[in-house]
């Protein structure tokens, strides 16, 4: 008989090996980044510009001219666009952010070219037709009264306009902006962000040499205009404030807690990213033990940094059963209270690290999210010595960092509160 | 392609073994073939409900979810009409923490009565946040009964009334364990930089001496072909009217499967789907509109769902529907037009190869379907269907009097 009792032998890990993306330069200077790995016969071919909503002059700019790029060119529209794209059995995806935004597509290998030449086509000959953009509008509204409808989408959106301030950070899409903008306000943004001086591009998966040749052809000769996307960095202001959006009707109430967090490059970073993960980061965190595993309150409470550009963002969110609001929003104070008052033991500080490092290891599991880990420090200004370093990092916070680090950025003094639903 | 080995434990066990050595990371997949529809019909969720138990504690591990985060794993679950699936992700040279800790609450759980009581509220937040907190979150607490009459599949898995959560006993809970969570009920997947060898001794020590649970037979009362049009209308305060319509379609191991697959696509699987292009961009009639299958074990259903605008009645938006779907039952397809949904779906298999956690679920899932290989084989089922099958196929499923109609509206 075995002891079922007893753990087999563990085996920490203290290094994983890391494939890095190669730097290359194509022939007109547009950065081509190279991620080689996994084993079928597929890539993914991203096209990232700076060119998110935070160069918006007119709110909906950003977002409305990266969604449009898909709605006609020169030659095709639409339907044809989308034809093609689903005939090669290939999936594209124009996504928007504060900071960046971007093209992504997944191919099969044997289709590249003919993906890669699409896209193109899809950037330098946007037109832009007028239909497709009142149709881009009109969806977008009725998605936003349809997402109006979800607690825990407007607590998020309002939650970061508090932290934020006027910051473009802290600014939504509202039905008012997509129902004043124009042709005319996407046009001149698109030509002075959406193009190939203002661009990466990062390939992963199975690339040969001679992919990157097909890249060089298509991609390398096309005339790259440099210009400075930076503005002056602007002020956040948030507005420290507890609110409470009533919803008579809810069952639940969606809870947002948190307040502004250093950069993605501060000193700061993995002590805050610990003491977030022993919070409430992971299935084992106090808060999910507490809240869910303990009381029953919730099907899930998690706290979470997030990172853009300038700025990071700390955020403890949950959909609570609407009568223990109060109770669940006492319990994450005293949780964070508790965090900066007693060191936090041994046993519990070292599961955590070692959940962590398996974690981060289980990050650069296909090509693929090799490639957004890659992204995760190029445009933060880090290099891959921070992957190197990581799991030894992780494991260097000691009880006392955890506890100084909890004091240092988690005043709950000054903690910004949105709650939807009741109380 | 996806390689593997198998093998059976003597207590019926089946282990699948799929060697991949360029990842640190092992998954490791156990699949038992549990899900709502074994449940009685007054005990409605309960599969779902169990599954969030067997985290709570085994015979003798005080904690499923510690120990593995000490050894940097990861681990989800998930329950659905036919089956109940727990995976692991960790370094592959902590592999047998994963055996240790599967094999301890295969042996037994712990019973614990707080546990129960927690995750019953746990469940029925659940059941709030996803089902009744959501705008169109209850469409399918409506449409299942209305499709089904004798299936279980009448049931969502997260149960028909919060009730019934309520109401779970623990003498239920250990009915179901013995029953269900038995060796011969499960499979079990191996993935990463392992060895055949390896896995079978590791197989043998952690499940080896886990007594096999008595046989059962799974009878699941027949659903009766439906042969009038069943129309449902309900209303709720959300911002725009939305209209589903359910056809009963093959079951997953039928060999008109893939045909009825590919004939959702056809009719709205993106943008350049059929409805997608006519409702939503020529004739602005939609908001937003899809078709997709259930893809269950039993026979499934084939699912048209969209949101309308403003101005469109709903009846008027299903006579739409319906002209599109009559065309397609009465005119062939072009091979253009259905080599653009194969290839877009055989795409999709390769892509779903990509990840290892994922490959490791396939195979538990076609294993348990009745035959590992054939998850190599779908790429050649697609392939061989025609526009004769498509057209075949569709004028048999998608008439009005296969159909159950729910109009949502908003109030």
């Amino acid at each position: 008989m075995i002891d079922r009792t007893r753990p087999p032998a563990y085996h920490p890990i203290e290094q994983i090996h890391i494939l890095e993306a190669e730097n290359l330069t194509l022939a007109n200077q547009l950065p081509l980044k190279v991620i080689k790995a996994g084993e079928q016969e597929v890539v993914s071919v991203e096209w990232i510009f700076q060119a998110g909503s935070r160069y918006d002059l007119n709110p909906g700019q950003s977002f409305a001219t990266v969604k449009m790029l898909g709605q006609g060119t020169t030659q095709l529209n639409a339907l044809q666009i989308n034809e093609q794209i689903d005939a090669y059995g290939a999936f594209i995806d124009f996504y928007t952010g504060f900071d960046r935004v971007g093209i992504r597509v997944y191919t099969l290998n044997k289709y590249l070219r003919e993906v890669l030449i699409l896209v193109k086509t899809l950037i330098l000959e946007a037109s832009f037709p007028e239909e497709e953009l009142d149709l881009l509008k009109k969806r977008t509204i009725q998605q936003i009264q349809v997402n109006n409808e979800k607690n825990a989408y407007v607590a998020a959106r309002r939650y970061r306009e508090l932290i934020f301030g006027a910051h473009p950070y802290g600014r939504n899409l509202v039905e008012e902006d997509l129902a004043s903008l124009e042709r005319n306000d996407i046009t001149p943004f698109f030509k002075r962000y959406i193009h190939f001086g203002n661009c990466d591009i990062i390939i992963a998966g199975k690339v040969e040499d001679t992919t990157i040749k097909t890249l060089e052809e298509i991609f390398g000769e096309e005339l790259a205009k440099h210009i400075q996307t930076e503005e002056s960095p602007r002020d956040i202001r948030t507005q420290f404030k507890k609110e409470l959006i009533e919803k008579s009707e809810s069952l639940q109430s969606s809870i947002r807690i948190g307040k502004v967090m250093p950069p993605k490059h501060h000193p700061d970073y993995f002590k805050i990213l610990v003491t977030n993960e022993l919070l409430g980061g992971y299935f084992g965190s106090r808060l999910m033990q507490n809240i869910r595993e303990e009381k029953g309150y919730t099907y899930g409470i998690r706290a979470q940094v997030t990172y853009l550009a300038e700025q990071g963002f700390f955020v403890i969110g949950t959909d609570v059963n609407k009568e223990y609001t109060q109770n669940t929003i006492d319990e994450i104070y005293k949780e964070i209270e508790r965090l900066q008052t007693e060191p936090v033991g041994k046993e519990e500080l070292e599961r955590v690290q070692n959940y962590m490092a398996g974690s981060f290891a289980g990050e650069f599991t296909t090509p693929f999210a090799q490639a957004d880990m890659f992204k995760a420090i190029y445009y933060y200004n880090l290099d891959y010595k921070f992957y190197h370093q990581y799991i030894a990092q992780v494991r260097k916070i000691t009880a006392e960092d955890v506890m100084n680090t909890a004091q240092k950025y988690l005043d709950t003094a000054t903690m910004v509160e949105v709650i939807v639903g009741g109380k | 392609m996806i390689a593997f080995d198998e093998f059976t434990l003597e207590n019926g066990l089946r282990v699948i073994i799929h060697q991949d050595h360029t990842t640190p990371i092992a998954a490791f997949n156990l699949l038992y073939g549990v899900g709502a529809r074994d449940e009685e019909e007054e005990k409605t969720g309960f599969a779902h409900l169990f599954e969030h138990l067997m985290f709570g504690g085994s015979a003798h591990i005080p904690s499923y979810d510690t120990p593995l985060q000490e050894v940097g794993g990861e681990n989800n679950a998930f329950t659905s009409n036919d089956i109940t699936n727990y995976y692991v992700t960790l370094p592959v040279a902590n592999l047998e923490t994963a055996f240790w800790l599967e094999s301890d609450r295969m042996w037994s759980l712990s019973f614990d009565p707080k546990v129960l009581e927690v995750q019953r509220k746990v469940v029925i937040e659940e059941f709030k946040q996803r089902y009744l907190n959501q705008p169109y979150g209850d469409a399918w607490l409506h449409l299942r009964p209305l499709a089904y009459t004798q299936h279980p599949y009448r049931w969502n898995t997260i149960g028909k009334d919060i009730s019934h959560i309520e109401e779970a006993t623990m003498e239920d809970v250990k009915h179901f364990f013995y029953r269900y969570y038995r060796p011969n009920n499960a499979i079990l997947v191996v993935a990463g930089a392992v060895t055949v060898e390896e896995v079978k001794q590791l197989a043998e020590k952690w499940f080896g001496d886990i007594p096999r649970g008595k046989k059962f037979g799974r009878k699941y009362p027949k659903e009766p072909k439906q042969t009038t049009a069943r129309v449902k209308e309900v209303s709720a305060d959300v911002p725009l009217d939305a209209l589903y319509k359910v056809y009963h379609m093959a079951a997953r191991t039928d060999k008109t499967y893939h045909t009825h697959d590919l004939l959702s696509d056809l009719l709205g699987r993106g943008k350049s789907s059929r409805l997608f292009h006519r409702l939503v961009k020529e004739n602005n009639m939609f908001n937003d509109i899809g078709a997709y299958v259930t893809g269950t074990v039993d026979k499934g259903l084939l699912v048209i769902q969209g949101k309308l605008n403003p101005s469109v009645k709903l009846p008027e938006a299903n006579q739409v529907i319906e002209a599109i779907t009559e065309q397609i039952r009465t005119e062939a397809v072009s091979e253009e037009e259905l080599v653009k949904v194969t290839n877009k779906a055989i795409s999709t298999v390769t892509f779903g190869e990509t990840e290892l956690l994922n490959r490791a679920m396939s195979l538990a899932y076609f294993s348990f379907l009745g035959e590992t290989e054939a998850v190599n084989k779908e790429v050649e089922k697609l392939e061989q269907i025609t526009p004769a099958h498509i057209q075949k196929e569709a004028s048999k499923i998608l008439d009005k009097e296969n159909c159950s109609t729910l109009y949502y509206k908003a109030i």
